[in-house]
């Protein structure tokens, strides 16, 4: 019975954590809570739902098509709504963020629709059964590798390659960045690619185990994956990861036992952390720390 | 005072008291009341975060908060609206108290989620805690105010709010043309220097959010008895969230800024009734060009008639 | 320098807003209406609200698309004595602030002879106070019982009560042996109002409640936790409070806990979506509904093939629901005319049951439809079939 409802939480948490990952990323660089990127991450559910329609049940191909057409509407938001404030307060930005999070989920639901659509099968499942009590299958399973993989490879994209030098040069300070030849826009564009297509994956992944998309599904996602990003250290790949995953365990439990109070107890669980560490759990200055 | 605003003020108390002798719908004069109730609450976070740069997600809590208070205290104890309402104030007040207090450590986007939690909980707590608030099925049939044995009209509910968005303005103004509101931005604009000056931070900070409360407890208070039907549901994360645009849109720090913003997201969407469907994208796609176009929001620094500079109003929440 | 310009800045917007209130005041007192309302041949407006947008939206469509085929067919028809049905639409965003916009924007229509609507119940119970004092009959889907105890003598609701829904499918359970029941329901008045009921008729009936568990519609996904804990619980069955696409996330993660329990729900599920979001793992529940599409009614025969035809998809309950509140408002019209008061006087006391799609409709005195019966429904083969014992 724990150990089911560990499972039922870490499922819960590594979604929370890849669709934290994006706030993460743009945090870092931008210094703004991108509100839209909840809607980025339906998008992403619906581009999924589209691929597996026409390619059927082939998991990568998906995964990496969804995860580019994810990617590109990301830059194309950016370029949209935040590039032309570049210089303006973060506060502007965040309330672009949160026009641009309007239009993206209305849009869905006039050129798409307001129902809740299934998942095309992607993959067969298989249960695993672990104890007299405990089951887990391989989409679960999937869901937490694809999601461990993709942290891992972004880790070490943000600290060993070319670009994530410039990420982290100039999340660190883009004045400075600048003048020693870092391309300020190139870096924002591969930063909102880079977040907007792990929150692609995310929605493929999580589109897969619900098995249900929706125009709406990027609100109380958005919400929950924020909470995690803050919980862990905004800005704090690790952080990302683990808030997520913290405060999936918390809401699972909590919804077990005191189900009134579900999303209440992770939220007042998060406050108590951030009195006793006002800065999340990794207070770790943006990218400047490896695993 | 001049004979010249004299004249001024004279003329806008006619104004005000002979306008809306002649609307003759009573869809305008409700939209005329939302706005004012909406024009309190916004003056109330532009305490908290356009002067002090606290940036909450959670106002909703304290319009709530004040809407309950009155309503269960109307409707339990059977007090008189006047007080009800005066003590809405006060309980939104005492719950700004409580959020600011434990919230001290936090800055910039970890209060904002903090505020957000703080925001969730209140309304679980309205909807699970049945024998107070009557949980998710609300509180209907709230008592409407009357005098003289004459039950209010929508024509007296827009006189008797639009008294109070006047006093709400007037109050605002005065804070923020005053110490304290000099402190507040002060503690907005570089809160270690404040600090270094010999602020009291964590006391100002508190006070900000009491302040701000208050306002949104008088709103609450006012509402609960004019649509005299409240339940969890009109006071949820995305009235936060409104609320927040309403700020940015107008213009944060600027006072009355925050006040055009509510006119126009109270307003717009009424307008683009006709277009049924489309009308949130369109509120959406407008948020987003008058960030592009106009970043300090619409009457923020640039505009003549106003004189507030520019850098002032720029400023807000660059510092950390 | 900076005070005396704020204070005269405050009062230009004050003198700014009072302009626009002008503005509004001008505008307001007709302009919502259609301008032609007057002309030739003339039209009958309805108001009709419900969510358009946000995470109700798909709901309120399905009403919609209910409302707009009867208002078709009764036009195609010809109409009321020779008037055309004009739907006026809007969309309260299942927010009651909204929701009080739209009925006092309603209630300043002169045109508007009744309204259909609302989803919610907390929408429909701002608006209430309203539509009682502009004498503006409204017809709504919730069924929170507050509406009961408030009396608003111009609303009415076409639904079926949760008690009567309830009480209903608890005896349905309890026939089939099942007497420890774990409840898992919509934290919001109509799963509130679900659990109540059925709490209480089960201890009535000298069963036992295994537990209660809540969720929040449109938010929560993850139902692994409390159905873990269900498990645990030792019921020998399952009842849903809530509405057809959590029950399916609901159905699917059962199966994939390997939970095999049986599970009742209420009209709320019945929905084609349930079946389509929930395929394999939804069949065998079993469902209280008001209509079939297999059923031999040539009315709803009609109904369902012409939704088809116009929807591609099978009615739920809420487009049946709101199929029949429009004809009900239409015969009404037919027969005392277009005011309102008359309109009204008639519901509140109906000569004979309206026999709509969904059943025959008739209000009691606190406006709630009375139900002779329900119909049991189950899934099997992945299809909404009669259940026989």
């Amino acid at each position: 019975m724990i150990l089911q409802q560990l499972i039922n939480g870490i499922m819960l948490g590594s979604v929370y954590a890849l669709i934290a990952l994006g706030y993460t990323m743009v945090y870092g660089v931008m210094k703004f809570i991108n509100f839209a990127h909840g809607d980025v991450y339906m998008w992403g559910a619906f581009f999924a739902m589209f691929l597996a329609h026409f390619l059927g049940g082939q998991f990568l191909p998906v995964l990496i098509l969804t995860m580019i057409l994810t990617g590109i509407l990301g830059v194309l938001v950016e370029r949209v709504a935040y590039k032309p404030l570049r210089r303006a307060p973060r506060l502007v930005v965040t309330t672009s963020a949160l026009g641009m999070s309007i239009v993206l989920s209305n849009l869905a639901r006039l050129l798409i629709g307001s129902a809740t659509y299934p998942m095309p099968k992607v993959l067969a499942v298989h249960d695993f059964k672990l104890g007299p009590s405990a089951v887990i299958n391989n989409i679960q399973i999937l869901v937490l590798v694809t999601a461990v993989v993709l942290m891992v490879l972004l880790n070490w994209f943000v600290n060993r390659s070319r670009y994530g030098k410039a990420i982290r040069a100039a999340s660190e300070d883009q004045e400075t960045a600048g003048l020693m030849g870092v391309n300020m826009d190139n870096v924002v564009s591969v930063t909102f690619f880079v977040g907007s297509s792990l929150g692609g994956a995310a929605g493929l992944l999580v589109g897969m185990y619900y098995d249900a998309v929706y125009s709406t599904m990027g609100y109380a996602a958005g919400l929950k994956a924020f909470t995690a990003a803050i919980l862990g250290g905004i800005g704090s790949i690790p952080g990302a990861m683990f808030g997520g995953l913290l405060l999936g365990i918390v809401e699972n439990f909590a919804g077990a036992f005191l189900s009134n109070y579900r999303d209440g107890i992770a939220f007042l669980v998060m406050i108590l952390v951030l009195l006793f560490r006002p800065g999340g759990l990794f207070n770790a200055k943006i990218y400047q720390k490896r695993v | 005072m001049s004979k010249k605003r004299l004249t001024q003020y004279v003329l806008l108390a006619v104004l005000l008291v002979l306008v809306p002798q002649f609307v003759r719908s009573d869809y305008a004069l409700h939209l005329m009341i939302m706005v004012a109730i909406y024009g309190i609450l916004v003056l109330g976070l532009e305490i908290i975060l356009g002067q002090t740069g606290l940036f909450s997600l959670g106002h909703a809590a304290f319009f709530g908060m004040g809407s309950y208070t009155s309503a269960l205290l109307v409707m339990r104890l059977g007090m008189p609206i006047w007080l009800g309402i005066v003590l809405a104030v006060l309980a939104s007040g005492i719950l700004g108290f409580l959020l600011g207090f434990p919230t001290l450590r936090l800055r910039g986007d970890y209060l904002a989620i903090a505020t957000l939690g703080f925001g969730e909980i209140f309304g679980l707590i309205l909807v699970n805690w049945d024998s107070l608030t009557h949980g998710p099925m609300g509180i209907p049939g709230i008592t409407r105010p009357e005098i003289f044995g004459v039950v209010f009209d929508k024509r007296m509910y827009l006189y008797l709010i639009v008294l109070l968005f006047i006093l709400a303005l007037a109050a605002a103004f005065r804070i923020s043309n005053s110490f304290l509101g000099r402190t507040f931005r002060a503690i907005r604009d570089d809160e270690d220097a404040a600090e270094f000056l010999g602020i009291h931070i964590s006391k100002y900070k508190i006070l900000a959010f009491i302040i701000g409360g208050m306002f949104a407890g008088l709103a609450g208070g006012f509402y609960a008895h004019y649509v005299t039907f409240i339940s969890p549901d009109s006071f949820t994360y995305e009235d936060s969230e409104t609320l927040l645009a309403m700020v940015f849109l107008g213009g944060a720090g600027t006072v009355i800024g925050p006040v055009v913003g509510a006119v126009v997201l109270v307003l717009l969407p009424e307008l683009l009734s006709f277009m049924v469907q489309w009308r949130m994208l369109v509120v959406g796609v407008i948020m987003v060009l008058v960030m592009i176009f106009r970043p300090q929001g619409l009457m923020g620094g640039g505009m003549k008639f106003l004189k507030i500079k520019k850098k002032e109003v720029a400023r807000i929440g660059e510092k950390e | 320098m900076l005070k005396v310009h704020t204070k005269r800045s405050a009062a230009t917007v004050i003198a700014v807003i009072t302009a626009l209130g002008l503005i509004l005041g001008g505008c307001g007192s007709g302009g919502n209406s259609p301008a032609s309302s007057s002309s030739a041949g003339g039209k009958l407006d309805i108001g009709w609200v419900a969510p358009l947008t946000g995470s109700s939206a798909n709901d309120g469509q399905q009403m919609l698309n209910g409302a707009k085929l009867a208002a078709k067919e009764i036009n195609d028809a010809g109409g009321i004595n020779g008037k055309k049905i004009n739907i006026v639409a809007q969309d309260d965003k299942a927010d009651p602030k909204e929701a009080a916009n739209i009925a006092n924007m309603f209630a300043g229509n002169k045109h508007l002879v009744a309204v259909l609507g609302n989803y919610n119940s907390s929408c429909g119970l701002a608006g209430a106070p309203v539509y009682d004092q502009a004498k503006l009959p409204m017809i709504h889907v919730g069924t929170s019982p507050v509406f009961s105890q408030q009396n608003h003598p111009y609303v009415f609701r076409i639904s079926v009560t949760d008690a009567f829904q309830g009480s209903f499918v608890t005896q349905w359970m309890f026939d089939e042996g099942h007497k420890n029941v774990a409840i898992i329901y919509e934290n919001d008045d109509y799963g509130r109002g679900l659990k109540d009921t059925v709490s209480s008729e089960i201890q009535k009936l000298g069963g036992k409640v295994a537990g209660t568990w809540s969720y929040m519609l449109g938010q929560t996904r993850d139902y692994t936790g409390i159905l873990t804990d269900v498990k645990n619980s030792g019921a020998d069955a399952i009842f849903i409070g809530g509405l057809y696409t959590e029950g399916a996330l609901i159905g699917k993660q059962m199966q994939g806990l390997g939970i095999k329990l049986p599970v009742y729900g209420t009209d709320g599920l019945y929905e084609e979506s349930l079946i389509k979001l929930g395929g394999s793992a939804v069949n065998g529940w079993k469902v209280s509904g008001l209509f079939l599409p297999t059923e031999n009614d040539p009315k709803l025969q009609k109904f369902i093939k012409s939704y088809q035809e116009a929807y591609h998809s099978t009615p739920g309950t809420y487009a049946a629901l709101d199929f029949d509140a429009m004809n009900l408002l239409a015969k009404v019209i037919k027969t005392v005319g277009t005011d309102r008061e008359k309109i009204q006087a008639y519901l509140a006391k109906m000569p004979e049951p309206f026999g709509g799609v969904t059943g025959n409709i008739v209000f009691n005195e606190h406006h709630d439809a009375v139900r002779k019966t329900l119909k049991k429904l189950v899934v099997k083969d992945s299809k909404w079939q009669l259940f026989q014992q």
